[in-house]
């Protein structure tokens, strides 16, 4: 969604004061919230500033409206400005008239509504100007790799204020690596998210989940729609000839979808899990607390990120139905991606339209469209996800003595080792002790770990596709077939090369990393299979841990580092690889002599 | 002594591994250690080529299966001359390992060592099969420090590994007869280095053991460690059961990758791994051909190479999931153990002789699938006709 504006210096000189008003809206908020323990600037000095912004972003909003050429495209790009405005200037200028409040909540109510509005405008701001650069197709991958950079060091900047911890001030290893355990979705931990962080930490932590998940799954779409682009046109066309105004509606629909289904699906997460803390008690008494756990695990188990605020995660809570009805439909809806869902959502509304059709109109009956088809795509992406859940349980159940720790329920057992398969792929929450499993659960684990979940979600790993079409590699190889095949469809040779090299890149970093992390955890004895594991749960950013990370790691700063490059890498790396593989494609225009060589 | 250890020991031998899972000079006489290298030899040499040495030298031609079965089994290029080439193959291995015995002869005896003249023969065989089968109870670490040897058993063991093809290539270039070896040997010869000098490079830094030893006997020991897991010969002038982790994860490494496919060595093979490494770089720069110092691969050999390494993971992953269910050991010694079997390499972290019975019978699988190449076996199980427009293509070696 590209408006064009008439007088183009006025957008500049608009960009850049949107600019400087986003940094200091951060800047009041560090002030207000970010809690230095003394305040440097007195609140209402603060509050005023906040209203002053408040005033330019309106102004803003007003000056570009004149400045754009079509009207109804700019209310369309900002339909939900103004029920916000309105809702939250009802609030602001009702709080002390209409409804009873006292002088002090009024106030309260002010504060919040004009920092509700502030956010959400640095956040759509922020997204919208990630969005356009991303499909602006100049440099997808750089504005991908900066976006995360930035969010992460933001993260860790905020992780380090005073207010954000409850102990002393948190280490700037620890702050990078939690703020890059939650950007990434990954969900290792140095330090204990619901006892060593404040409220204001573990909000920090949560938006940094929520922006990158979201912020994930955003560049995978408008990838994957480039890329079909690209694939379509025969891989030689430039960038610039792929953004015809359907794809860039098209991804604008997708990334309204997104937004949409996001919040949906975590809003009725949050409020099913809302009973289930009632389960242990002592742990969440406070009712506003126990919203807040609801919507941190909701969202973290949408996002597969598997930050839980227990230091034990859901072992606690294996006894609670909320935990195998609501979190593993949760982790498996955030894992099969957006581009699945779409497709399914579009299915189910073509089979409801007909249906209703046939019901009500008999001429319909005979001449019918055919129906929508669903696509090649979703279609392995089911098929597999199915596999992997149904075998990695039975892997897990068949020969694990360990599942349930003093409760041998046989019910509980499949259970557990069905959600042990499900969170592997991966999200990283675990109801049992982890370094208690045997050797081959954990080993079972490794591999789900690294197969990870499906494209275009907020799941790590090499992806559930990328195993389907490395397979059918090898069967087609078998076979003596050229083609590689699947579902009667066969998939080019370019996309069985980059199945091929996702895979192997992805193994030669598990083994390289695994390899620094045990040179320099020398002195630690951390034994093979833990740094196997630690390092395969850090590349497909799942989370979960035997033990070499945690509130209680003994793990160097070199390997928190480690790490921290083995997630950004199993989060940042696929996509990027996909986008350099699509986009910088220089088709040769000879081709060297045949030489037989022999393999094998 | 029961039967199932000497199952083992057997598949062990005719899989060139030298996994053991009791000491085979204490348990074996003479005569029982003379099968064993005569399995050895059959098993390095491939009792094919011995088979039709037999039938050569009655002056029959092999039949055409035969022949093609032997140009599966040692990756030949078009037009080669069977008969001559095993010929020179035997003779070639006879007087590579006499010269390796005489070599040893001298070394065990100015070392003192009990019976030289068979120790130096079984030896030398041994490694020039890359099998690792060795009369003493702590393999070489006894000679750790010894210089002659570590030379000896290193060459031989190249020798071996490197296979005869790359040599008989090689001679030909050096002697003049041909102006470019082959890109296949130009492939393994740099691959081999390249693997061997990085093997030897982080083992030398990151092994803790080594920071008590003096420099020129740490190089010695991180290259004979690295040659012997790299050629899949399985001796160790270092006990590997103390090697730090990441020391383990480089061997392991090594084990993986293994040898050339023209040599009597196992694992997925150099050149396997070239062209993985030319997959990736190709895909890199979206060229849709794979090529290798300015060839071209042909799409059906990558593919192949592809297969290859996907049935030997994934046989691996099998065996290192069905062991972690029979032993109780730790993952790494399992882990180590599966892919040294696997590899034929027979470098063991001290599991092999606590193994339970079914531990034992994975291990011989791992061994026999390991030598007759995960690819072969997949096609053999899933023998289908040819699609009618796929002509058969003799020189298709995998």
């Amino acid at each position: 969604m590209r408006l064009v504006y008439k007088n183009n210096r006025l957008e500049r000189v608009l960009i850049a004061v949107n600019a400087l008003a986003a940094g200091m809206v951060a800047a009041t908020f560090v002030i207000l919230f970010g809690g230095f323990k003394e305040p440097l600037l007195p609140n209402f000095v603060s509050y005023s500033l906040q209203v002053v912004l408040l005033c330019v972003f309106v102004v803003e909003k007003i000056i570009r409206l004149s400045n754009a050429v079509s009207k109804k495209d700019f209310f369309r790009a900002n339909w939900f400005e103004i029920p916000l405005l309105l809702i939250l200037g009802v609030a602001a200028i009702g709080a002390g008239r209409w409804f009873a409040l006292t002088k002090a909540e009024a106030v309260e109510v002010r504060h919040f509504a004009v920092g509700v509005y502030l956010i959400l405008q640095v956040v759509t701001k922020l997204c919208r100007t990630s969005v356009n650069l991303a499909a602006s197709g100049k440099s997808p991958t750089q504005t991908l790799i900066a976006s995360f950079l930035v969010l992460i060091i933001s993260g860790a900047g905020l992780l380090m204020l005073p207010r954000a911890s409850t102990g002393e001030n948190l280490k700037f290893v620890d702050a990078l690596f939690t703020a890059t355990s939650a950007t990434c979705v990954t969900g290792l931990i140095v330090k204990d998210t619901g006892r060593d962080f404040s409220l204001m930490g573990q909000v920090v932590i949560l938006t940094l989940i929520q922006l990158g998940g979201l912020g994930i799954v955003i560049f995978g779409a408008v990838f994957a729609l480039l890329l079909g682009q690209a694939l379509s046109l025969r891989e030689s066309a430039a960038m610039k000839d792929l953004l015809s105004a359907r794809t860039l509606s098209r991804i604008g629909n997708m990334i309204a979808f997104i937004f949409v289904g996001t919040v949906f699906i975590e809003a009725i997460g949050a409020v099913s899990l809302f009973g289930m803390w009632n389960d242990v008690p002592g742990r969440v008494n406070d009712i506003h607390q126990q919203w807040f756990y609801s919507i941190f695990h909701s969202v973290s188990a949408f996002c597969n990120a598997g930050f839980s605020m227990f230091g034990k995660s859901f072992v606690e809570y294996n006894r609670s139905w909320q935990v195998y009805l609501v979190v593993c439909p949760l982790i498996i809806l955030g894992g099969l991606g957006f581009g699945v869902l779409y497709d399914l959502v579009n299915i189910a509304a073509d089979r409801i339209k007909r249906f209703f059709k046939k019901l009500f109109h008999k001429q319909y009956r005979i001449s019918m469209e055919t129906p929508k088809r669903i696509r090649l795509q979703s279609k392995i992406v089911l098929s597999v996800s199915a596999v992997l859940i149904v075998l990695g349980m039975l892997a897990i159940l068949l020969f694990e003595r360990y599942v349930s720790q003093g409760n041998p329920a046989k019910h509980n057992d499949i259970l557990g080792a069905l959600f042990q398969s499900i969170t592997a792929r991966t999200a990283g929450f675990n109801t049992v002790d982890i370094p208690n499993l045997s050797e081959s659960s954990k080993f079972v684990l490794i591999l789900l770990m690294f197969i990870g979940g499906s494209p275009g979600s907020t799941a790590g790993g090499i992806k559930t596709v990328t195993l389907a079409v490395v397979i059918m590699t090898a069967v087609a190889a078998l076979r003596k077939r050229h083609e590689v095949e699947m579902f009667k469809r066969s998939v080019r040779v370019v996309v069985v090369g980059r199945a091929v090299t996702v895979t192997l890149l992805f193994a030669a970093v598990l083994f390289s990393a695994a390899l620094a992390l045990s040179i320099t955890e020398n002195s630690n004895g951390f034994t093979m299979s833990e740094i196997m594991f630690e390092t395969a749960s850090a590349l497909g950013t799942v989370g979960l841990s035997t033990g070499v990370t945690g509130p209680l790691t003994t793990l160097t700063d070199a390997g928190k580092l480690i790490i921290i490059a083995v997630m950004l890498i199993g989060r940042l790396g696929p996509l990027t690889l996909l986008a350099a593989l699509t986009f910088n494609i220089k088709p040769a225009r000879y081709n060297y002599p045949d030489e037989a060589v022999i393999v094998g | 002594m029961n039967s199932l250890d000497n199952l083992f020991i057997a598949v062990s031998a005719v899989s060139t591994t030298g996994l053991t899972t009791v000491d085979i000079s204490e348990h074996y006489p003479l005569l029982g250690q003379i099968v064993i290298l005569l399995l050895i030899e059959l098993g390095g040499i491939g009792y094919m080529t011995f088979g039709s040495f037999v039938v050569l030298s009655r002056g029959r031609r092999l039949s055409d299966l035969r022949e093609g079965i032997s140009m599966n089994v040692f990756s030949l290029p078009k037009g080669f001359r069977i008969d001559k080439f095993i010929r020179s193959v035997v003779i070639f291995t006879v007087i590579v390992e006499l010269a390796g015995a005489a070599a040893l002869f001298t070394i065990f005896r100015s070392a003192g060592v009990k019976n030289p003249f068979w120790n130096s023969v079984f030896h030398s065989v041994s490694s020039f099969c890359t099998a690792g089968f060795s009369l003493f109870k702590n393999s070489m670490e006894s000679f750790s420090g010894n210089f002659w040897l570590n030379i000896v058993i290193g060459l031989l063991s190249l020798t071996g590994a490197v296979g005869f093809i790359v040599l008989v290539d090689v001679w030909r270039r050096i002697t003049g007869k041909i102006h470019h070896i082959t890109l296949t040997s130009n492939i393994i010869l740099r691959m081999s280095l390249c693997l061997l000098v990085i093997g030897t490079v982080l083992f030398l830094f990151t092994e803790p053991l080594m920071h008590t030893k003096a420099p020129e006997s740490r190089i010695m020991d991180s290259l004979f460690q690295s040659m012997t897991a790299m050629t899949t010969v399985g001796f160790n002038s270092l006990p590997i059961g103390s090697l730090a982790t990441s020391s383990l994860l480089i061997l392991l490494f090594l084990m993986i990758i293994g040898a050339s496919p023209s040599g009597t060595g196992g694992g997925i093979k150099c050149t396997s791994f070239t062209a993985l490494v030319g997959i990736i770089r190709s895909t890199m720069r979206g060229d849709t051909r794979v090529r290798f110092l300015g060839k071209a691969i042909p799409q059906r050999r990558v593919q192949a190479a592809m297969a290859n390494i996907g049935f030997y993971l994934f046989v691996l992953i099998l065996g290192i999931y069905a062991l972690t269910l029979t032993e109780s050991s730790a993952f790494r010694d399992i882990f180590f153990e599966a892919a040294s079997a696997l590899g034929t390499v027979g470098l063991s972290t001290g599991i092999t002789s606590t193994l339970t019975e079914l531990g034992k019978l994975i291990i011989c699988v791992l061994m026999f699938v390991g030598r007759l190449g995960p690819l072969t076996f997949a096609i053999a199980l899933s023998a289908k006709p040819l699609p009618p427009d796929d002509t058969v293509n003799p020189d298709m070696a995998v």
